[in-house]
């Protein structure tokens, strides 16, 4: 029976996944359920690991999940360290084909380097939730 | 919301089997990591995840995983309990794998996946692997795609799969046809003896566990439960144990496994045992063609002429004689051979 079966390369639709997190000593999660429940509503799976949680962990969170996208939350300063780090821990576990995306209180000075180590945007205080929706949506499509 | 993905199955399923490892990643991440998109395909294209999973790079392996459902009311602990049997079960040298569903939107499909976050202990155990799940509309407290993902998690050889339901009432008690060992988490206020006497999953758990006995005084909800159970256990039937646990003071929890130990015991050791598990093996098969079935259905349904249609929508012909019509015709071509084998 199997060797009738022809399969290789196929295409299928999916409801995408997303995963929400928060790296590092930060507690202010605020931010990140708000656009937890925003992408909820806006039709997506969204699984949030809770505060607290080393680049080792969301990776391997973002990875069991086979999420389509990582958002990383970060109020305390650590953005340059941490976020980097994720997208590191997500390609030794061969989730390098997930995009990062990161908010919180992140300067714009900062979003030259964030871009270079692989994060795919960024979002920062005053950023409109339809906005956030709207570009992460645009992401996923690409 | 939907966005389109693509997938080489050939190489995911070796990938997923071991035989090629992704470049640059560890062989067992590897695995864990073509495991999770199999997964992501299971739960949205369920028709080409049927063909994945006779591949013969799959069909080599076999599961020999212990599944142990754990359901019961919305807040009644059971993410923070499974959190701890993992643990439990982590000491003991097993490896587990946590399924955990929670409802998705009706409206936008869209879900807040929120039992993950109880299991922090474990994110980076590379034994330990959790995956969440919307239910997806599925009104039995799993998704539909339940089942296929424990056949594939089993693939990988772990020892255990936990299967967390939605948070439930009374009647969803799916699960009690998909776990070896099902496992009713209640609260010592759940509900007096009238609650206890209704049927529904209530009367089908093969272990009941009183959690949150830190808050309230459980004994009359245990002897409520023992009263039940005891009943259940004439001759060589199975006598549920139930059992008292806080997650928050850590009590109870080795007895929960002990107990979870037993149950898989007593299936291998008594007829009785290897009976129902033979019977949910005949549900599984049943539940598989019902969902083949169903598609056949759906497309049969879309051919009923408009005139016939309209018949019945006037209330001149009843819905059954042109179901009974459809069904006598398709089971004749099924007998004539006309439909052909895979014809999907």
């Amino acid at each position: 029976m199997t060797s009738t079966l022809k399969i290789g390369d196929v295409t299928f639709s999916k409801i995408p996944r997303v995963l929400i997190a928060k790296p590092g000593l930060d507690g202010h999660d605020r931010g990140a359920k708000y656009v937890a429940k925003a992408l909820r509503d806006a039709g997506m799976e969204v699984i949030y690991t809770g505060i607290r949680q080393t680049p080792e962990d969301i990776a391997a969170a973002a990875v069991q999940e086979d999420v389509d996208i990582v958002g990383l939350s970060l109020l305390s300063g650590a953005h340059n360290e941490l976020f980097p780090r994720v997208v590191q821990a997500l390609k030794s576990r061969g989730g390098a084909d997930i995009p990062v995306f990161g908010g919180g209180i992140i300067p714009d000075a900062d979003f030259a380097d964030l871009k270079r180590a692989g994060i795919c945007a960024i979002f920062t205080p005053g950023a409109r939730i339809d906005d956030i929706v709207r570009e992460i949506h645009g992401i996923l499509e690409s | 919301m939907l966005v389109r993905r693509s997938l080489d199955l050939n190489s995911l399923a070796s990938q997923i089997s071991g035989d090629t490892v992704l470049e640059g990643v560890e062989p067992w991440a590897s695995r864990v990591r073509a495991l999770s998109k199999a997964l992501s395909l299971l739960e949205n294209d369920p028709w080409l995840a049927t063909r994945f999973l006779q591949h013969p790079a799959l069909a080599k392996l076999s599961t020999n995983a212990r599944v142990v459902g754990l359901t019961g009311l919305p807040g009644a602990g059971k993410s923070t309990l499974t959190n701890l049997i993992v643990g439990r079960l982590r000491k003991l040298g097993k490896s587990v794998a946590v399924l955990a569903v929670d409802p998705s939107s009706t409206d936008t499909g869209g879900a807040v996946l929120g039992d993950r976050i109880r299991m922090q202990d474990h994110f980076c155990d590379p034994q330990v692997y959790i995956r969440s799940m919307g239910s997806r509309g599925a009104l039995g407290g799993v998704s539909r795609a339940t089942r296929g993902a424990i056949r594939l998690i089993g693939l990988l050889g772990y020892d255990y799969i936990l299967v967390e339901t939605v948070g439930i009432g009374q009647s969803e008690s799916e699960i009690v046809s998909i776990a070896d060992t099902t496992t009713l988490v209640l609260m010592p206020n759940s509900g007096d003896d009238i609650q206890l006497m209704k049927a529904g999953v209530l009367q089908m758990a093969d272990v009941y566990v009183v959690n949150k006995c830190d808050l309230s005084n459980p004994q009359r909800m245990l002897s409520e439960l023992r009263a039940n159970s005891e009943a259940r256990g004439r001759g060589n039937e199975w006598t549920p144990p139930v059992l008292a646990t806080s997650a928050a003071e850590q009590q109870g929890l080795d007895e929960f496994v002990d107990a979870l130990q037993k149950h898989a015991e007593y299936e291998h050791d008594h007829p009785e045992g290897r009976a129902i598990k033979r019977k949910r093996v005949q549900t599984e098969i049943a539940t598989n063609l019902l969902f083949i079935l169903e598609r056949e259905v759906q497309k049969m349904v879309a051919q009923v002429p408009d005139a016939e249609v309209n018949a019945v929508q006037a209330g001149q012909l009843p819905a059954m004689v042109v179901a009974n019509r459809l069904f006598t015709e398709a089971f004749a071509m099924v007998q004539q051979g006309k439909i052909e084998k895979n014809s999907t």
